[in-house]
């Protein structure tokens, strides 16, 4: 019998390098054509060790960053067998590393196959050029369509990423890209509307009257076409952002919305260890600069009861939702607390039970927001500091 | 206590009382300031600039709005020393009243005008005051210091405009103290001393009054006749209330302590009163005992002309709101406030100011000095109303106005408007008042460029607005003032502004029938502006009774979601969540519709057009 979605630790971790930056991009990365992969290495080695992490045996492995591809072949096949060396990966059911279009070449996922991983998510964020010119890519749509064709062929399984919703982009760019995804068939797909934080360079491109801000009516309509035209493919819609072909879902994001353990390695990389019904979250040190000089972590912990809100908002991410017995007693909760919080979204229509689950009603995908409102007590979270 | 300051001359003959006139900006402050520095009353080292104007507001608007007074002694060319009593008027088309009272209490003004200006409304107006009060009026023409004076222009408008001879106007810069000792001599010269029977029994002016926290209420006085002294029972006229004197004095310009004020003289008077309300301006004061005593002329007990609900923007500051009023009114007597409730905004107070200065004033005083944050309603005015059984309701407040058909009449108040403009902005001006419902009076050239409108306007009309539009369609060149003018009845109907069906109270205005369309229309599409889109459609009705006359939606909210949310982005998200939550709750629930509070602002950006 496989482990219940919250057993087991997902292992993650960030490569903070990128060989340019995107106007639109919050992520902790710095900009490095040639990154010193030897230092990072040892850094994270440093962390592996200092953090008593050695010989932990996770679930899922996930490389992300940044641009994990930006250390070339031989780089992640370093960092892969660094991992192989640090952590016991016997029992992993899923190992993916981001890999961006313009190094996706047989060379890198040869390196990639021979080091074990078995998945890559692809940096498309769109096929069509125009697009990738507002987003500041550095491929093309053609580079992203042989990406997705060679990783296959390389065996591995693929995960595409788009973003819609871009002001500024042709008409129907979004279509493009759903047929361009449906015909090339990755086992799934993460589709995001394009998302601007107020201090991101996209926010100085619009004072300089260069580009827009989202439209969401657009980016509305977006989602709801990718919805349309994925579950037409045989996708399943199984989280506000992500779709797949049967058995492809992400074991490794599913862990973030079903309460499982999480260790991030590098800077940024967030942990989280639930323990006496609450939750320990470790997010490490911002900038690879601060992080190599081995800057305090930001610890926040949750008690009981907001740990629970929490997790009942994360839970409502996946569009089965969550087991409300599952989540009372993962935090010490009665089943009624869990239920109580429910209540107003019930009444409202925005949350429906399934049995044993809650789950958001069937076509509310797009007010998660509204739910977590609803669901999350501002007052509950005391963030710590240091340790 | 010394018996008299040995500087000031106690005769009456050796006395003269006077007041500044000017236009705000047209250099009282800094006269008065240059007349206590000549006299020796205020040294280089205690020098602060516009001594007179006690706030820092004031200051900062350049009005002065409380009376402050002060005692002299200048030695005149003749070798003789004189008490000057300058007796400082508020400066604003509100505070007319008052003014009046500093009036009564001199025998002369000196009317300011700027040599780069010319004569403005609010002068004209202050000048028809002071020469109904029989003031000797020297005109003083200010600024001459500055290139673009042209004193005799300004001169020949003075004679025109006000029928005044200005042949010896004395001509002054209160900037560089140029030609003041001339304007000293002047005074001294011109101006009669008072009169008034020492002997005669005790007939004192209010002429002003405030708070001090040591001393309770301290009121400024002029003795018309007879003498205060110390020890005293007296008794005030408006209230009947008696106290014993305990102190009288002058301010040179600090607190001087004399054994008397005797017939013509102006100072303070302590006598234990608590309340601001107490010692009213323009109420006269006699001996406990004088019973068969008559008031001096002139008394009004002068009520607000425009209200407004303010609101904290928490309800947990309504204490502190409730004590920020009491505490300006200690030292405000012509602000009233009531408890309201609203059913959008809660808990506040209906507060009834003298005019719209007076208002932005007690707002600003109650953000800044007592550091609230309120919502303040759209000014209305005291209508009334007669309802079908034939009794007159008094009504300040939109949303208290009875409904459609209880109601036979409606009366709203009217104001005489004095508007001053250079004639190249004429037209545009006149647009405005007919817009506003105003009925022309007069229109005259008071030069062959400066044009005086006189028109009867419905006040309703004049505080939405109508200054600003006045000043923006004349480039700042109009002045105005305005003095009350009767009731009179208008085709007034209730706008009500309906979220998803539901009335907003704190939104509802009354309006002329003829212009209710626009501005129902105008009050939709700003609040479409105001109000977030929500998860549904929002229909904003503006509507008179049942029937809807203008309507606006605000579309449903579709995409109300997170992109992505893995790992490193769950507690960063759950926070920008737990932030939109706690800002949802300073949002106002109508119904289910939730309305920020800036929409509460949205009947004072009508334009009013």
């Amino acid at each position: 019998m496989p482990p219940a979605d919250h057993e087991g630790v997902s292992l993650y971790v960030h490569v903070p390098v990128c060989a340019r930056a995107c106007p639109y991009c919050d992520f902790d990365f710095v900009v490095d054509r040639r990154p010193d992969v030897a230092a990072l290495l040892a850094a994270y080695g440093r962390e592996v060790a200092d953090r008593g992490l050695v010989g932990l045996r996770p679930r899922t492995v996930y490389v992300g960053g940044g641009t994990p591809s930006a250390l070339g072949p031989d780089g992640l096949a370093a960092l892969l067998s660094a991992l192989g060396a640090w952590f016991d990966l016997g029992g992993v059911e899923e190992r993916t590393v981001e890999v961006n279009p313009e190094h996706a070449d047989d060379r890198l996922f040869e390196a990639l196959a021979r080091g074990g991983a078995d998945r890559v998510s692809l940096g498309v964020q769109s096929f069509q050029d125009p697009v990738l010119a507002l987003l500041g890519r550095a491929h093309t749509g053609a580079q992203a369509r042989r990406a997705v064709v060679r990783a296959k062929s390389a065996g591995l399984r693929t995960s595409v990423d788009l973003i819609v919703g871009v002001p500024g982009a042709p008409a129907r760019a979004t279509c493009a890209d759903l047929r361009a995804v449906t015909d090339l068939g990755p086992d799934h797909v993460s589709v995001y509307a394009l998302t601007i934080e107020p201090d991101v360079p996209w926010q100085a491109l619009v004072r300089r009257g260069r580009r827009r801000l989202p439209d969401p009516d657009a980016q509305a309509d977006d989602l709801a076409r990718a919805h349309a035209r994925l579950e037409r493919a045989g996708y399943e819609h199984y989280e506000v952002a992500s779709y797949a072909r049967p058995g492809a879902r992400s074991i490794h994001n599913l862990g973030y919305w079903s309460w499982r353990d999480y260790v991030g390695i590098g800077p940024s990389a967030a942990s989280a260890r639930h323990e006496g019904g609450g939750v320990v979250r470790r997010s490490n040190a911002r900038g690879l600069s601060a992080y190599l000089a081995g800057a305090a972590p930001a610890v926040e912990r949750l008690g009981p009861e907001a740990a629970a809100r929490e997790a009942m908002w994360l839970g409502l991410r996946r569009l089965d939702g969550f087991d409300r017995a599952a989540l009372a007693r993962r935090f010490g909760q009665p089943i009624a607390f869990v239920d109580g919080v429910l209540t107003p979204l019930l009444a409202s229509g925005l949350v429906v039970r399934a049995g044993p689950r809650a789950r958001l009603t069937p076509g509310r995908w797009l007010f998660h927001d509204a739910a977590g409102r609803a669901i999350l007590d501002p007052g509950d979270a005391e963030p710590v500091g240091g340790g | 206590m010394p018996d008299s300051d040995p500087k000031l001359p106690v005769e009456q003959a050796r006395t003269r009382s006077f007041c500044i006139i000017a236009h705000i900006d047209h250099g009282k402050s800094t006269l008065a300031d240059r007349l206590m520095e000549a006299t020796g009353l205020l040294g280089e080292r205690d020098k602060r600039d516009q001594y007179l104007d006690r706030m820092d507001l004031e200051r900062e608007r350049g009005i002065t709005i409380k009376a402050q007074s002060v005692s002299m002694p200048y030695a005149a060319r003749d070798g003789t020393i004189y008490r000057l009593n300058l007796i400082d008027t508020p400066g604003h088309v509100d505070f007319s009243y008052e003014v009046s009272r500093s009036l009564a209490a001199c025998e002369g003004a000196l009317l300011v005008v700027d040599a780069t200006q010319g004569v403005e409304a609010q002068t004209v107006a202050n000048v028809y005051l002071a020469l109904e009060a029989n003031l000797e009026i020297i005109p003083v023409i200010n600024k001459i210091d500055l290139p673009s004076a042209d004193p005799d222009r300004v001169r020949e408008e003075i004679e025109e405009v006000l029928g005044i001879d200005a042949l010896e106007a004395i001509e002054v810069s209160a900037k560089t103290g140029q030609g003041v000792d001339a304007l000293l001599e002047a005074v001294v010269d011109r101006i009669p001393p008072p009169s008034g029977d020492r002997d005669a029994p005790l007939r004192a002016l209010i002429v002003d009054s405030w708070w001090d926290a040591y001393r309770g209420v301290i009121s400024q006085v002029r003795v018309m006749q007879g003498a205060l002294r110390p020890g005293q029972t007296v008794r005030f006229f408006a209230t009947g209330r008696t106290y014993e004197v305990q102190q009288v004095g002058v301010f040179a310009p600090e607190a001087v302590p004399l054994s008397e004020l005797a017939a013509g003289d102006v100072g303070f008077l302590v006598c234990g009163v608590k309340a601001l309300a107490d010692s009213k301006v323009g109420d006269t004061i006699v001996l406990a005992d004088d019973t068969g005593a008559e008031p001096l002329p002139g008394f009004v007990d002068i009520q607000p002309m425009v209200f407004a609900g303010v609101f904290p923007t928490d309800s947990k500051d309504y204490p502190a709101l409730r004590d920020a009023l009491e505490k300006l009114s200690l030292n405000d007597a012509s602000l009233r406030f009531e408890p309201e409730t609203s059913e959008a905004l809660g808990f506040g107070f209906r507060l009834g100011f003298l005019g719209l200065l007076h208002m932005e004033i007690v707002q600003e005083r109650l953000e800044r000095e007592y550091d609230l944050d309120l919502i303040t309603t759209a000014p209305s005015v005291e209508y009334r109303v007669t309802t079908n059984d034939g009794t007159v309701v008094a009504v300040d407040n939109p949303a208290k106005m009875p409904e459609l058909g209880s109601y036979t009449k409606i009366e709203e108040p009217i104001i005489t408007a004095r508007i001053q403009l250079p004639e190249g902005y004429l037209g545009p001006i006149l647009e405005l008042c007919e817009k506003r419902r105003g009925v022309q009076k007069d229109l005259r050239y008071l030069t062959a460029q400066r044009v005086q409108l006189v028109y009867e306007l419905p006040l309703a009309e004049v505080v939405f607005g109508f200054y600003d539009q006045l000043k923006s369609l004349s480039r700042g060149y109009a002045s105005m003032d305005y003095e009350a003018a009767g009731y009179r009845a208008a085709d007034l109907v209730r706008v009500d502004l309906l979220v998803n069906g539901e009335k907003v109270d704190a939104l509802s205005m009354i309006t002329h029938r003829d212009t209710a369309f626009y501005r129902g229309r105008d009050l939709c599409s700003k609040m479409k502006e105001l109000v977030p889109r929500q998860q549904f459609e929002v229909a904003i009705q503006a509507a008179i009774g049942r029937r809807v006359i203008a309507r606006t939606t605000v579309k449903a909210l579709r995409k109300d979601v997170t992109a992505k949310c893995y790992g490193g982005d769950i507690s960063r998200k759950r926070k920008l969540i737990e932030k939109q939550k706690k800002g949802k709750r300073r949002l106002k629930a109508v119904g289910n519709v939730e309305i920020p509070q800036s929409a509460f602002h949205a009947v004072l950006k009508l334009d009013g057009t």
